[in-house]
């Protein structure tokens, strides 16, 4: 058994193992969020863009981004 | 930043756990043999190795001053004569028959024309000589990535480094994330054999592959 001195905490594995996922998820969301920009930015996003297959929800229905005024909406041309 | 987390991982692995990897390693390293490393960074994986196997000899090539630089400096410091480091792109290396055993921390996948520094190393194998190679643990198709918890960091880190890089040398731009399909198949067509892919513990990132260079007849 391991004896431990005075003021010393147990090693937590759970927190090391949570921390461990946050930071991954902060490094893999950090990612996504560069290559957004990427992909905003070289215009690929817009290329890819279907202009006539686009689903046409009900205006409550719509995903956030498109009730976002036209002109915030990076379409990715430049 | 990547020469300090790769010498904390070849500190912690290396010789216990990586060099078991290849079968009869250990020994032929305490026996004396010739020993490359492709990509040799700052020559810190050579200048463990030639400590641990006096009897053996080391040479570390890259083509970055800086880094042959470093480990000249640190073979010097811990008074090493059995490790050389030379400045080369790995892709141009000529060196027919050689060295015993080669290896390439990390770095195959980075190459402007990794299937030439590939060929380049087979030549510079002795028949049945041993590869080490080691490179980012993945899947090469992006659908069988999907599980892998750092795929998008992975993929990420691709297009704004590694396969940028290569692209940018008018390259091949194979990218980090090459992965074990492509790796392997690029193996065999360079002219090794017995492709086997092994995991190291404390290494959750990288996979181990071992190859041996054609025998003759």
């Amino acid at each position: 058994m391991t004896t431990l001195g005075e003021g010393a905490t147990a090693f937590d594995e759970a927190a090391l193992d949570a921390f461990a996922d946050r930071m991954i998820g902060v490094l893999n969301d950090a990612c996504t969020a560069l290559m957004t920009s990427i992909g905003h930015q070289s215009g690929l996003f817009g290329t890819l863009a279907p202009t006539s297959a686009r689903p046409v929800l009900p205006r409550g229905r719509r995903p956030l981004l498109r009730r976002l005024p036209k002109v915030s909406r990076g379409d990715g041309r430049r | 930043m990547m020469a300090e987390d790769s010498a904390a991982m070849v500190d912690a692995t290396l010789l216990d756990r990586t060099v078991p990897l290849v079968d009869g390693l250990d020994a032929r390293l305490r026996a004396g043999v010739d020993v490359a490393d492709i990509g040799c960074g700052s020559g810190h994986a050579i200048n463990v190795l030639a400590r641990a196997y006096p009897a053996s000899r080391f040479t570390g090539f890259d083509f970055s001053e800086e880094a042959i630089a470093a480990g000249r400096a640190e073979a010097e410091a811990r008074g090493l004569t059995n490790a050389t480091f030379e400045l080369c792109d790995v892709a141009m290396l000529d060196r027919p028959d050689a060295f015993d055993v080669i290896t390439a921390f990390d770095t195959i996948h980075d190459q402007a024309h990794p299937a030439r520094v590939l060929a380049a190393i087979a030549r510079a194998l002795r028949p049945g000589g041993s590869l080490l190679m080691v490179d980012i643990r993945a899947a090469s198709a992006v659908e069988d990535n999907l599980d892998l918890p750092w795929a998008t960091f992975l993929y990420t880190v691709s297009t704004m480094h590694c396969m940028t890089v290569s692209l940018g040398l008018d390259g091949d731009g194979l990218g980090t994330v090459w992965g074990e399909q492509v790796a392997t198949r690029m193996l065999r067509e360079a002219g090794f054999t017995d492709v086997a892919i092994h995991t190291v513990e404390g290494d959750a990132f990288n996979n181990y592959y071992v190859a041996r260079s054609m025998a003759l007849g």
